[in-house]
């Protein structure tokens, strides 16, 4: 399809030994979970689809994002956002510095224009006036929250998401899941989910592909 | 002024050599136009050529007390000559003379490091034997004449070997021995009475290791003295000519005496002190009570300096110390000649000589006579050697003339086989 | 190998080759520049036939040479060993509790001293005219001196002392550092389930462990510590001095039989020097065999046994770093006072008059030399910093192996300094290179170099890469992520590097001096000038100024991450 992730006849190795394969399409605000157990190659699959496997691995088959086939792409040039366990914000950086960091930069955009476009983007996850903190000064759900958003202000064409709600408690991962999942549909692109938490692939409400 | 001989050699060979020197300029024009033709006798054109130039100094750096004359020097040099001297501060001597010697290997002839170097003895010979050295130039300086070297022939004397011109002085020292009054009532004054002093009292006095200047200066003091007592020989011939075959027959009431007397120094001679400042100091610390320097103000200055207490007082053997003067030379290869000329001769000037002679931490003694001073000046020095720890002039007169460089070589080495191998 | 790691080898090797072969190749002239045979001694009566080069003859000759050799190579194993155990034995002891944190943050400023500063306090200390000996003589009533030799006695104890001051808080820190990555709680904690007590058992279980992370700083002690120039003109016996000491002596006479007799020494150094490291590899298999013994004899049954080797480890563990510290300050306290005292004779235990005129004397000199010293650091550092990071960049970036390179930096510091640098003043007389600051700066980079290099490649190592992954993610070029990313998270590294890399070039002498040729003063040059000055006050007063600038940059490299990272919490 045009839009949207494609993988056809992916298969991962390590050695000699077949990690996984694996032919999917990925449909814009549709996520799809990818479930197993440890050193399935769920992580691994993630780091091929975004450019960064490892030396250990050899890889077969191709990915394509909106019609591009990605295999001779630079990571950086891909337009994939990925998601961590940890919120891994910038510690040199304020929130707002964070934030501006995968802002994509328009032709004949003002610095006041970006700013109010963080400010927006703070009010919207409910932390407005939070740009100039200290990122070691928020709450773990806050974090989050930032990450999120992060993600999102670098206009990316697709989300890989590896685990990210297992550091957090039971309490806020209810909580972040949701708002995570309704952004991610609200953004209209397609979403690859990597976890071991079967309520997880619930509230993505996608395919679940157990490896 | 100056050696008649001289001054005829010189302009005869000054016909022919201009307009080859021309020539040569012509050819490289590249090279500083100042290098080639240096008229020595044409002072006014050297003092106008010196204008603007930098002299590199090269002397002995570990007298904090000369750093700082050298200093006001140099600040002098820049406001009347408009010359910027700078002061390379050697750790030794020798130093100078191996980069000398390496500049010309490496076929530097143009722009060496040093402009004037302060020296004497054997870094004064070796030098002038591989003809690194400009000049002859020193007696051609204005202030040459008040030095009056016909007569203080050592003027033009280095250890034994002839300035030629090759060298102006600079500064004169003699040898001095100085001790602690409260502790010790009558020092001894012979060779022979410091054997049978140190047998009485042992660990009182050691002496810098050779080859520091100092050390191998005693060696020799002792030499001279053991040899007069012993051999009825020619002293003078004997030791302003090299050592030869017979230098074990002559040396052996030397290394007799040394062997003598080293359980009877300060660590049992295990370990001598490194200079004449540590010597000293060892003096102030009460480790010794007899010590001694190449410096006839040695005492005093380091009263002035607390360095010293007061009780101190200095001597001259009985039968006279070593004295010598030292010099400053040009080297070939040195890019500011006139700005290292006119130093030199500003050095020799009655105001800096006067300074220096005034000046209670310096360690030298003028080397221009006492007439050359104005009245005033030479009432203050009058005054100076009065002063407690002085000695007196009487006791000064007693010269010995420092031998030939070659036998500082020699001492050290057979000093060195001897004892500087350890027990 | 990236590019860039085969232009740092070649950057860092040329010169030492070309430094080496320079320095040792007049060793080996049969004949002088003039053509006539080469004789140094001058008794042409009885030279052998000619295999032997005539330096080497005159070298075996010359009188006390076999003492001098042995002298370096006692110190050379000496001291290592001292430092490494030492340290050991206080790890052991206080097993990176408190005391143990508290004894590392001391042992950080005492490394910024430099060497010569250090020993000229232990010899302030423990000379007989010293504060020790002073002390003694109050209580006990002296009014002369003793008459005793211990710094400069031949058997080079105070040598060996002084250069593990100032080497056992190095090894302590190289130690800490690498000491997380052994698990030493855990093993400790296994061992005293089986019965050792907790020095025993760390010796024993943690100890070998960590040996073999620390084993390349060691060897970069022994060679220093056997072919250290301006401790052993300070501490080290005259009678006759150590052989990098006369080394230097020859090399600067100005006769040419000297300077060939330097390049024999020269050879000779490099050999006791590796024979240093030789036998101390064979040390590391007794002692490795030692230890399978006592391992194998199981753990200790009866408890009286193990307390009572605990009994005495513990306690020394616990007393003989902290004492080390403790001897360096007391020496730092007697240069402060000998720096502003005036009169200050024996017995008194403070001076009898107080005078700032040492320090009018000091200050009225010390521009030139100040300004050189700073300048020259930061040309070397700067070098150093800009060609580490260019290379560890390329090498993150083509993911190529770094092993090779990392060890190989280790070359300057494992030949001894006066072999090469010799070499290359002679290399840069023979090229009309005027000795420059410049000139000492490029000198000063090899031995600043490897420590920046290890010290960043640290940082770069232990960055976290899902860093580098998450800004790729947010579309970061290669470029954005160096310096936005890379940069700042190892920010705290660079400032460490690069105040160590001051440290070391702030206390360098014999580049300085041999590469200078005396034309460009330091701080350094000028107090080690100074030692046969005789002067304390002189001499107090320049150690302390040659510890001063290591000092305020160690100060800073604490100070300054704080002070950048001030809003940012999680940068510290």
């Amino acid at each position: 399809m045009n839009n949207g992730l494609e993988l056809q006849n992916v298969s991962l190795r390590v050695g000699s030994r077949q990690l996984l394969a694996l032919s999917c399409s990925v449909a814009p605000g549709e996520v799809i979970t990818v479930m197993g157990a440890s050193g399935t190659g769920k992580s691994t699959l993630l780091a091929f689809i975004a450019g960064f496997l490892g030396d250990a691995f050899t890889a077969e088959g191709k990915v394509f994002l909106s019609g591009k086939e990605l295999n001779t792409v630079p990571a950086e040039q891909r337009r994939i956002g990925l998601l961590f366990q940890d919120a891994l914000l910038f510690p040199h950086l304020s929130v707002a510095a964070n934030l501006k960091f995968g802002l994509i930069r328009k032709v004949g955009e003002s610095p006041e224009a970006r700013d109010s476009l963080i400010e927006q983007a703070l009010e919207k996850i409910g932390l407005a006036g939070f740009g100039d903190r200290d990122p070691s000064s928020l709450s773990g759900g806050q974090q989050s929250r930032v990450a999120l958003m992060r993600l999102l202000l670098s206009e990316p064409h697709a989300i890989l998401l590896d685990e990210p709600f297992s550091n957090l408690d039971m309490q806020l991962r209810e909580e972040i899941r949701t708002f995570t999942f309704d952004t991610l549909r609200a953004a209209n692109v397609p979403a690859f989910l990597v976890t071991h938490d079967l309520a997880d692939a619930q509230a993505a409400g996608g395919r679940i592909i157990a490896l | 002024m100056g050696n008649s001989f001289t001054r005829t050699f010189f302009e005869k060979t000054r016909l022919i050599a201009r307009p080859a020197i021309a020539w040569l300029l012509v050819s490289f024009s590249t090279s500083a136009l100042c290098q080639s033709s240096v008229d020595v006798d044409n002072w006014p054109q050297i003092s106008a050529e010196a204008r603007g130039q930098r002299v590199y100094f090269h002397a002995w750096g570990g007298d904090t007390a000369l750093n700082a004359h050298l200093s006001w020097v140099a600040a002098e040099t820049m406001s009347r000559f408009g010359i910027e001297l700078i002061h390379v501060k050697l750790a030794d001597t020798s130093s100078a003379v191996t980069r000398l010697i390496a500049e010309h290997d490496a076929g530097n002839t143009e722009r060496g490091s040093a402009d004037l170097i302060w020296l004497n003895g054997e870094n004064f010979s070796a030098l002038k034997r591989a003809n690194l050295l400009f000049g002859p130039w020193a007696e051609a300086q204005p202030n040459f004449e008040l030095v009056d070297a016909d007569r203080f022939p050592e003027m033009r004397q280095d250890f034994g070997v002839r300035t030629d011109g090759y060298e102006s002085p600079w500064t004169r020292s003699q040898l001095i021995f100085y001790y602690d009054s409260e502790r010790l009532i009558e020092p001894p004054r012979t060779a022979q009475s410091l054997r049978t002093w140190l047998r009485k009292n042992p660990g009182e006095f050691t002496y810098p290791r050779p080859p520091a200047f100092l050390g191998t200066t005693l060696l020799k003091q002792l030499l001279i003295e053991l040899t007069a007592e012993e051999t009825s020989a020619d002293i003078e011939t004997l030791f302003s000519n090299p050592p030869n075959e017979s230098f074990d027959a002559v040396s052996a009431p030397l290394w007799a005496f040394l062997d003598e007397i080293h359980p009877y120094l300060l660590r049992e001679a295990r370990h001598f002190p490194q200079s004449g400042a540590q010597l000293r100091s060892a003096l102030n610390d009460r480790e010794i009570s007899l010590a001694f320097a190449f410096s006839p103000n040695e005492v005093v200055s380091s009263i002035s300096r607390g360095e010293l207490a007061p009780s101190t007082r200095s001597y001259v053997f009985e039968s006279g110390t070593l004295s010598n003067v030292s010099f400053v030379a040009i080297p070939n290869n040195a890019p500011s000649k006139q700005g290292a000329m006119a130093v030199a001769n500003f050095l020799l000037s009655p105001e800096v000589q006067f300074k220096a002679a005034t000046n209670a931490k310096l360690a030298s003694e003028p080397v221009l006579s006492f007439e050359n001073f104005t009245p005033d000046q030479q009432a203050v020095l009058l005054e100076n050697a009065r002063a407690p720890g002085a000695v007196s002039p009487t006791e000064l007169a007693r010269k010995i003339q420092e031998p030939h460089p070659s036998w500082t070589n020699e001492l050290e080495r057979e000093w060195l086989r001897r004892y500087g191998g350890g027990r | 190998m990236t590019w860039a790691t085969r232009f740092l080898f070649l950057l860092l090797g040329a010169p030492l080759l070309v430094g080496s072969i320079l320095a040792l190749a007049p060793a080996f002239a049969y004949y002088m520049p003039d053509g006539s045979f080469n004789d140094p001694l001058n008794h042409s009566s009885n030279h052998p036939a000619g295999l032997i080069p005539p330096a080497f003859f005159a070298l075996v000759s010359t009188p006390g040479i076999a003492t001098s050799a042995m002298t370096s190579l006692l110190a050379g194993l000496l001291t290592p060993a001292l430092s490494l155990v030492s340290v050991f034995l206080f790890l052991a002891a206080t097993q990176t509790g408190r005391a143990s944190k508290l004894i590392a943050q001391l042992a950080a400023p005492v490394l910024a001293i430099p060497h010569a500063a250090a020993a000229f306090a232990l010899a302030l200390l423990l000379a007989p005219t010293g504060v020790a000996s002073r002390l003694v003589a109050t209580l006990a009533g002296w009014e002369l001196p003793p008459d005793y030799l211990f710094i400069n006695h031949p058997n080079s104890v105070a040598l060996v002392l002084g250069l593990a001051l100032k080497e056992a808080p190095f090894v302590l820190l190289v130690a800490l550092a690498a000491l997380p990555s052994t698990a030493a709680p855990r093993r400790v904690a296994l061992a005293r389930t089986l019965g050792y007590g907790p020095t025993t058992a760390w010796l024993l279980t943690v100890a070998p462990a960590l040996y073999p992370l620390i084993r390349l700083p060691l060897f970069a002690v022994i060679v220093f510590a056997s072919s250290t120039v301006d401790v052993a003109l300070i501490l080290g016996p005259s009678l006759p001095p150590t052989l990098s000491v006369r080394l230097v002596e020859w090399f600067v006479a100005p006769e040419i039989e000297q300077r060939q007799l330097a390049s024999a020494a020269a050879l000779l150094q490099l050999f006791i020097s590796l024979s240093a490291l030789g036998i101390w590899l064979l040390f590391e298999r007794l002692i490795a065999r030692a230890y399978a013994t006592i391992a194998a004899r199981g753990a200790p049954r009866e408890a009286s046994r193990v307390s009572r080797f605990e009994a005495v480890l513990t306690p020394v563990g616990n007393a003989l770093l902290p004492i080390s510290l403790v001897l360096v300050l007391m020496g730092i306290a007697a240069l402060c006072l000998a720096s502003v005292g005036g009169q200050w004779r024996y017995p008194t235990i403070l001076p009898t008059t107080w005078s700032l005129q040492h320090w009018s004397a000091a200050l009225s000199s010390w521009q030139a030399p100040l300004f050189n010293a700073i300048a020259i650091a930061l040309l070397s550092v700067t070098a150093a910093i800009v060609l580490s990071l260019v290379t560890l960049e390329a090498q993150a970036r083509s993911r190529a192996g770094t092993a090779s390179l990392s060890t190989f930096l280790y070359l300057p510091l494992l030949i001894p300094q006066v072999v090469f640098i010799s070499g290359i003043a002679v290399f840069a007389e023979r090229t009309r290179l005027p000795p420059s600051l410049l000139l000492v700066a490029v000198g000063h980079f090899f031995f600043v170099m490897p420590y920046v290099y290890l010290t960043l490649q640290s940082g770069y190592a232990r960055l976290d890469s899902r860093w580098l992954l998450l800004a790729k993610t947010l579309g970061a070029s290669r470029t954005v992520c160096f310096w936005r990313v890379r940069i700042p998270l190892m920010s705290t590294q660079l400032i460490t590097a690069a105040m160590l890399g001051l440290t070391i070039s702030l206390s360098l002498y014999l580049p300085t001096q041999i590469l200078g040729a005396g034309r460009v003063p330091t701080i350094t040059t000028e107090a080690i000038a100074l030692v046969s000055s005789g002067s304390r006050g002189t001499i107090g007063t320049w150690a302390l100024l040659q510890s001063a600038l290591p000092t305020l940059c160690f100060m800073l490299a604490l100070l300054l991450p704080r002070l950048i990272w001030s809003k940012r919490k999680g940068m510290l």
